[in-house]
């Protein structure tokens, strides 16, 4: 956009942020993690997205895990727990099943199984598909030579 | 901390749908890849189009192939006593 390709730019921000943000509403922000197991191998796509990549995951990380007391490791709560503090850091902490009828529980709800891989890999192909937007950017592609020598403009819908 | 749905803070529960979510993904690829690849943006949106149909009839075309493989050319070639 700031080459003064507008219509292009709109349509790229549309596909990359509109498939970072369909992860999100499909995974939840459990989509997002730079610390967790397998996740943080997929997280070094998602950070090709830019500082909103950052931003879930830093109010994923400081906003949604606990620790977890036997570990000592940050990660997010069961159904049967709930995340208070305990004077220093955020703690998992066991409900009764009272408390659980009373709808006490962790703050999110974390995809599982297919639905967790098809957010992960929606958000990592935001990313990806934000490389091929830099690339675009940076290096001059053929058809835009053709485009050139044609005296054609290429872009806004405006030939 | 009320157990319930909230958008982009938890899952949605579409477990039985999930294949569908294919749908929403291939749109926003086309969206964005076609921005950056096509030469003139008056045939954009006919691009986009192109694109979208192209993918997902095609992962329907192996969809159709890879159930006929499974459920009638394996059982007819290695057939299972008892199955």
């Amino acid at each position: 956009m700031v080459s003064g390709r507008r219509g292009r730019g709109l349509g790229a921000m549309v596909g990359v942020l509109g498939l970072f943000l369909l992860g999100l509403l499909i995974g939840g922000i459990d989509a997002v993690d730079s610390k967790s197991g397998s996740d943080r191998f997929w997280f070094i796509g998602q950070a090709m997205v830019g500082p909103i990549a950052f931003g879930v995951d830093y109010v994923h990380q400081n906003h949604f895990k606990a620790y977890d007391l036997s570990t000592g490791q940050t990660r997010t709560g069961n159904p049967d727990e709930r995340r208070v503090f305990d004077g220093t850091r955020y703690v998992w902490e066991q409900l009764s099943p009272a408390q659980m009828d009373q709808g006490m529980g962790p703050p999110n709800v974390p995809g599982l199984g297919r639905l967790n891989e098809i957010a992960m890999l929606s958000c990592t192909l935001a990313g990806m598909l934000n490389v091929i937007v830099f690339l675009d950017a940076l290096i001059v592609t053929p058809y835009r030579k053709i485009s050139k020598k044609l005296g054609v403009e290429s872009d806004g819908g405006s030939s | 901390m009320v157990l319930g749905y909230t958008p982009f803070v938890d899952a949605l529960g579409v477990h039985d749908q999930w294949y569908l979510l294919i749908i929403p993904m291939v749109v926003f690829i086309g969206i964005g890849y076609k921005a950056v690849r096509v030469p003139d943006m008056g045939d954009y949106f006919k691009e986009v189009i192109m694109f979208i149909i192209q993918v997902l009839g095609g992962m329907a075309i192996l969809a159709a192939v890879f159930t006929f493989v499974i459920t009638v050319l394996i059982p007819l070639l290695a057939p299972m006593p008892g199955v």
